[in-house]
């Protein structure tokens, strides 16, 4: 039981990594899509949101939320965005990933289309190269955790044996 | 409109606001809210409401909160639609339509091609008269529509008078509206937000290209187009008066003041306009006196004194009565 409870405390660790990589990919492809809308085909944000469906994945469920509580609830984006922000935590990001989204999101549809469009290529800069750190960071460790959960759990189970 | 209509309309305005300003909007009156003509947001200071003989500091249980961008950015998205990327053109010229018609002036930071860092707006609520163009119509077209200029200082209602009259007039000529600042029909993804009968309704672009694409593809009767300001667009009503088609225009000033402005002179002298209208706020009701063009001006008749007479150019206009 100890050395199952400790293999699975390195398992989901290394999980949590992944699933923090495809949730960063995830946003960070739905923020490029939302900024090409808005700059190229000056998208309206209801129909915006439905572009974001494609992409599968986090963002794709968080916006298709923000979406439905827009058209139910009449609400603004930014309203609707606030009311969601749990998911992304819920996705695997961390507070400093929803910081930049958030930050991102704030101006959708609130500023003019080159603004969006600054705003937006910061909060981008900021996640991929943080997609970049975390995508190295699970190929040097991923395999570790997991293996020093495993060795832990046997240690233990040893040693209380 | 009735009063309901007027006061569905200060609804609907005052529902652009966040909440706290929202509750300082309804602390009008009844009353007040139906005679409400604008709402005046400018960062750092209380909203103002403009009513018809004055304005008024909005409170909320007795205190005034002032405002912040982020209520200034708040109503933007609010009319929006949380989409201001796609107000482009409009935002341009300084101003976003909202739905219902309300108009919402925009100040801040221009950059040749936008306005950013919002510093104020005023949101004029939309209110249309019906019916107010059917007598004016009537009494100036006993033979058919003549070319005219509606003359008037700012606020006195122009453009309600000129969307009326557009919506009389259609009833039984093509008539095609040159929108440029989406004031007279308002028309957004919905339609038009006013009533303007069976106009067809060009927006957006400047006044000049719209009504060539008017006259090459809706060969209408009248154009309608609001404040003539640019040579160019002087230019193509001459070109179009010329081929046969008939304007309705409106002048921010006094009849008086056409022979100051170069492009409203050269437009008299033309002959284009043979009809004037003039509009007076008298103690809060509005007077609307009629003038037929009556021939040209000579020295003999120019000494006669004569108040029911304007002398414009090189005609004069002589006061219709009913």
């Amino acid at each position: 039981m100890i050395a199952g409870s400790c293999s699975a405390i390195g398992i989901s660790m290394n999980r949590a990594i992944k699933k923090r990589i495809s949730s960063l990919r995830s946003f960070i492809s739905a923020l490029q899509i939302i900024k090409a809308e808005i700059v190229f085909r000056s998208a309206p944000v209801p129909q915006l949101l439905e572009t974001t469906d494609e992409i599968g994945g986090a963002a794709a469920e968080f916006f298709k939320r923000i979406g439905e509580r827009m058209q139910t609830r009449s609400g603004s984006f930014w309203q609707a965005a606030q009311h969601e922000a749990h998911f992304l935590m819920e996705s695997g990001l961390n507070a400093s990933d929803s910081k930049n989204i958030f930050h991102a999101l704030y101006s959708v549809g609130r500023y003019d289309a080159a603004m969006q469009a600054d705003i937006i290529n910061a909060a981008l800069r900021h996640l991929e190269s943080e997609l970049k750190r975390v995508e190295a960071e699970a190929a040097q460790k991923g395999r570790v955790y997991s293996a020093m959960g495993i060795t832990a759990g046997i240690v233990l189970a040893l040693a209380v044996i | 409109m009735d009063k309901r209509d007027f006061l569905k309309s200060f609804h609907t305005a005052a529902g652009l606001l966040p909440e706290r300003l929202w509750r300082a909007a309804f602390s009008l009156e009844r009353e007040q809210q139906i005679e409400c003509e604008e709402l005046r947001l400018r960062l750092g200071r209380p909203m103002l409401a403009l009513l018809g003989d004055g304005s008024e500091v909005l409170r909320d249980n007795g205190a005034a909160p002032t405002v912040t961008r982020e209520d200034l950015e708040t109503v933007l998205a609010n009319a929006t639609k949380s989409s201001l990327h796609t107000y482009g053109q409009q935002l341009k010229r300084g101003f976003v339509t909202a739905d219902g018609g309300h108009r919402i002036g925009v100040c801040g930071e221009y950059t040749g091609e936008t306005v950013r860092a919002f510093s104020s707006l005023n949101i004029r609520i939309a209110k249309q008269m019906t019916g107010i163009g059917d007598g004016v119509v009537k009494r100036l077209y006993p033979e058919g529509f003549e070319s005219t200029l509606i003359a008037a200082p700012p606020g006195v209602g122009k453009t309600t008078l000129l969307r009326d009259m557009a919506r009389t007039l259609s009833m039984t000529m093509n008539v095609s509206v040159a929108d440029e600042r989406y004031e007279i029909a308002a028309c957004g993804t919905g339609g038009a937000a006013f009533d303007i009968g069976m106009c067809d309704v060009l927006s957006g672009g400047s006044k000049s290209e719209a009504v060539e694409m008017l006259i090459r593809s809706m060969r209408p009767d009248v154009i309608v187009l609001d404040e003539i300001t640019a040579e160019e667009d002087a230019e193509a009503v001459i070109r179009a008066a010329y081929s046969g088609c008939s304007f309705l225009t409106a002048l921010h000033g006094s009849a008086e003041e056409l022979d100051r402005r170069m492009i409203y002179r050269r437009l008299m002298q033309e002959g284009i306009f043979t009809r004037i209208v003039t509009i007076e706020n008298i103690g809060g009701k509005r007077q609307y006196r009629t003038y037929a063009s009556g021939g040209e001006r000579n020295a003999e008749n120019d000494r006669i004194d004569n108040d029911s007479r304007l002398v414009l150019g090189n005609r004069y206009f002589h006061e219709q009565s009913d």
